[in-house]
């Protein structure tokens, strides 16, 4: 039990991350989503079967609980009938005072770009580069084969350069 | 990988500000987790007392107000299905109120009837005993249908809407529930297809005497009937049950109700009068219900005399007097040299206003060209023989009885209308079954009209399109038509007797067999055969479905189509498609074996013919069953 606690501990800062990449950057959606998590996995209604790392079980649990909370508030909002107001799509990164400060400009492009990309992409992307997995252990997290995340690499990698650039070259004519 | 440096060093910046907004670890919380087991948990926040209250106050106040509905419901009738029950057997009683009034009426018509069939079986008729007698099972028949007919409705009023076998009264929910259960269950009547096909019943009425071949009839408003009787030159009356019969022209020259010398069509005029013609003045008779001359009528057009007698000639809607045109001819004069011409090849369809003397073309139909051969005959005179080609599609042409004029195309069976507000339309391809001919079909189609015109010549001409001129003073030889032509009481088909000049007769009947099978007339001043009679052009791809005097109007507002064709015929009975007003055909009628239409009345009444030529025919009288649905 305690073994289990030091885990969830040493994965904790990991796990946060890959909570906000879940919630789209929304740091209060990502602790709910993240202690969400936790008691699942500690009241055994997640079990970790030893079959892979406890990282990889640890962050699709993660990914589920924010795939269900996400699920939910869609039916909140449309059961509340505030989707018929209307409502520009909103960009994965809050652009609340706080994060302008906290976040530089290196990283807000960042986001922004991982925003564009399909959410496999950005989940493939995120766990390689973010997390530092594997390909074979990403697509153990999302639960597709590793050559289909291998195919999202490749190509989400191409776009986000694409994405990247551009945003790069704008602001250079801007200036 | 290498080349993803720039790549993982941005995302290693965002860990590290990720890292910077990281929260605590939350131990207290997990240990507050694992003390609580996750079903306490899932209860509280789930199951509050809050949330018990709120679930029941919500089936207290669903059990008030279904309560008060029902209450409600119970006492006041208002959705109540007893209530509705109620309106539904009042609405019943108001409808049936009309029908228990029609059954009085046909009640005291049947006593009528019964008294008058009483009187003559005491009157010791025997000849007509055995009618009477069919007549008495047919009037008990309907005195026992008018019966039960009542005490079905002394029954609907007197007993209520049958009710589900449970005991639901009281609940008009549950009544209501389940009257629409009970409804849905009924079985529902499957939708039919195609036209359906009627068998005309068999006759229930004929008459004793016989005819030599009947040209139509008019049914009175009265139910009694005038008889064209054209070969023997006679107009009969007979009362409504065929039984009696008064002559009211007959073939006695120079007397005021001579017949005449030719045999002429009853052409329907107003109400129940009909125009007939008198050839040697020209001008056409009216005559009223009882067949007596009321006056006498001139034709806007002299000369049109003859082709007013020539075709189904009718009055429109307007009380304009329709019928068929002479077809265009080259010129009178005939030569004399055995030569062939060729004439138009459609015949025009005219309106004759006969208040302001107006006459105008409203459509054609289509004849094939005409072929005429003049040449000596074997006794040295002259004779002209008419042929038409027929193997080509012809058009056909009726006058509705609510004026409406259909022309019925034969090349693609489609029927143009003239409507009776003057509007013209044309209503979609009718249903046939086209047989395609291939090569072979059409050489031995067109051989064996050869050989059956080369086999109509050498007998003397009968069943052929023809004419003949016989010489001045000659005796008539132009026999009556055939005992049954097809035609209807409209008038039919009449021989168009031509005088040219004062002295030459023309003879012309139609090369289609008469309905029935009745053979033409034989002539007895035979040509020589001609051999090269038909230059049959070329055979249509598929047979033609109609022939000349196809059509027939009723007296219901339809039009009956005799098609040349039809699978329904199973011993050579005559199928018709009837088409309504709006060009549908809605049904197809099948006529009792041996038998062929001489007239109608109004409500689906039918006149046949039976018998044969060397015994005489007789007339018949059948209804249709009543239809399921209106044909409008």
């Amino acid at each position: 039990m305690a073994d289990l606690d030091e885990e969830l501990a040493r994965h904790h800062r990991a796990s946060f991350g890959w909570a906000l990449a879940c919630c789209r950057w929304d740091p209060a959606a990502a602790e709910d989503v993240l202690q969400t998590a936790y008691l699942r996995v500690i009241d055994g209604r997640a079990r970790f079967a030893g079959e892979s790392e406890f990282r990889a079980f640890l962050f699709g649990v993660i990914r589920r609980t924010a795939s269900e909370a996400r699920r939910r508030r869609a039916i909140r909002a449309t059961l509340s009938l505030s989707v018929l107001r209307h409502e520009p799509s909103a960009p994965s990164v809050p652009h609340t005072a706080l994060g302008a400060i906290i976040r530089d400009e290196t990283s807000r492009e960042l986001i922004a770009a991982l925003g564009q990309l399909s959410a496999r992409q950005r989940d493939v992307l995120h766990l390689v580069f973010y997390q530092d997995f594997t390909i074979a252990s990403a697509a153990d997290v999302l639960g597709v084969s590793v050559g289909s995340a291998r195919v999202h690499y490749e190509r989400g990698k191409a776009q986000l350069r694409r994405i990247l650039k551009n945003e790069t070259n704008g602001a250079h004519d801007a200036r | 990988m290498q080349g993803d440096d720039d790549l993982r060093a941005r995302f290693r910046s965002l860990a590290n500000e990720d890292a910077s907004g990281e929260p605590p670890f939350p131990r207290e919380r997990i240990d507050a987790a694992r003390r609580t087991p996750h079903a306490s948990r899932a209860f509280r926040a789930w199951y509050s007392p809050g949330g018990f209250a709120l679930a029941g106050a919500s089936l207290v106040a669903a059990a008030i107000v279904l309560a008060i509905g029902i209450v409600l419901g119970a006492n006041t009738g208002y959705a109540s299905a007893r209530l509705a029950g109620d309106r539904q057997r009042d609405e019943m009683a108001a409808a049936t109120s009309e029908v228990k009034r029609q059954i009085t009426a046909m009640r005291a018509s049947l006593a009528r009837v019964r008294s008058d069939l009483a009187r003559r079986a005491r009157n010791g008729d025997d000849a007509t005993r055995a009618s009477l007698v069919f007549a008495e099972s047919e009037l008990r028949s309907m005195e026992a249908s008018a019966e039960r007919i009542d005490l079905d409705l002394v029954d609907r009023r007197s007993t209520p809407a049958p009710l589900p076998p449970m005991q639901l009264v009281g609940f008009p929910v549950k009544r209501a529930l389940a009257i629409t259960c009970g409804a849905l269950a009924q079985p529902v009547p499957p939708p039919k297809q195609g036209v359906p096909v009627v068998d005309l019943p068999a006759a229930t009425v004929m008459t004793r005497e016989t005819f030599g071949g009947i040209l139509g009839l008019r049914q009175s408003s009265d139910g009694s009937v005038l008889v064209n009787d054209a070969a023997r030159r006679q107009i009969t009356l007979f009362d409504t049950t065929l039984a009696t019969s008064t002559v009211v022209m007959d073939s006695t020259p120079g007397t005021s109700t001579s017949y005449g010398q030719f045999a002429t069509a009853l052409i329907p005029f107003l109400g129940d009068s009909s125009l007939f013609g008198d050839r040697p003045t020209q001008t056409m008779l009216v005559l009223d219900g009882r067949g007596r001359v009321a006056r006498s009528l001139a034709l806007p057009r002299r000369l049109d005399f003859f082709a007013v007698n020539s075709g189904p000639s009718a009055m429109d809607a307007e009380g304009r007097l329709v019928y068929r045109g002479m077809r265009p001819m080259p010129g009178m004069h005939m030569p004399l040299a055995p030569q062939t011409m060729g004439l138009a090849d459609s015949i025009p369809i005219l309106r004759a206003d006969l208040d302001f003397r107006r006459i105008d073309t409203i459509g054609r139909i289509a004849r094939p060209v005409m072929k005429v051969m003049t040449q000596p005959t074997s006794d040295g005179k002259i004779g002209s023989l008419w042929t038409v080609d027929p193997l080509q599609s012809v058009d056909e042409w009726a006058v509705l009885s609510n004026g409406a004029v259909a022309f019925v195309r034969g090349h693609d069976y489609h029927v143009d209308w003239i409507q009776a507000g003057g509007s013209a339309m044309a209503t979609p391809k009718l249903p046939f079954d086209w047989k395609r001919l291939g090569d072979d079909d059409k050489a031995r189609v067109t051989d064996s009209v050869r050989a059956g015109q080369n086999a109509l010549l050498a007998n003397g001409y009968p069943q052929a399109e023809y004419g003949i001129f016989n010489p001045c003073g000659a005796p008539a030889t132009n026999g009556p038509p055939p005992g049954a032509t097809g035609r209807a009481g409209n008038g039919g088909a009449p021989p168009a007797d031509m005088d040219r000049s004062g002295c030459a007769q023309v003879i012309q009947t139609s090369y289609i067999p008469a309905v029935g099978g009745v053979p033409a007339r034989a002539i007895s001043q035979a040509l020589p055969p001609f051999a090269d009679l038909i230059r049959a052009g070329p055979v249509a791809d598929y047979r033609a479905p109609i022939g000349i005097n196809s059509t027939l109007a009723d007296r219901d507002g339809n039009l009956w189509i005799l098609p040349r064709l039809s699978t329904l015929s199973k011993n050579g009975e005559l199928v018709y498609d009837v088409v309504n007003a709006e060009g549908k055909l809605f049904e197809r009628v099948r006529l009792p074996a041996g038998r062929a239409i001489a007239g109608f009345g109004k409500g689906g009444v039918v006149y046949l013919t039976s018998g044969d030529r060397a015994s005489g025919f007789h007339l018949e009288r059948t209804k249709l069953p009543p239809r399921a649905t209106s044909p409008k």
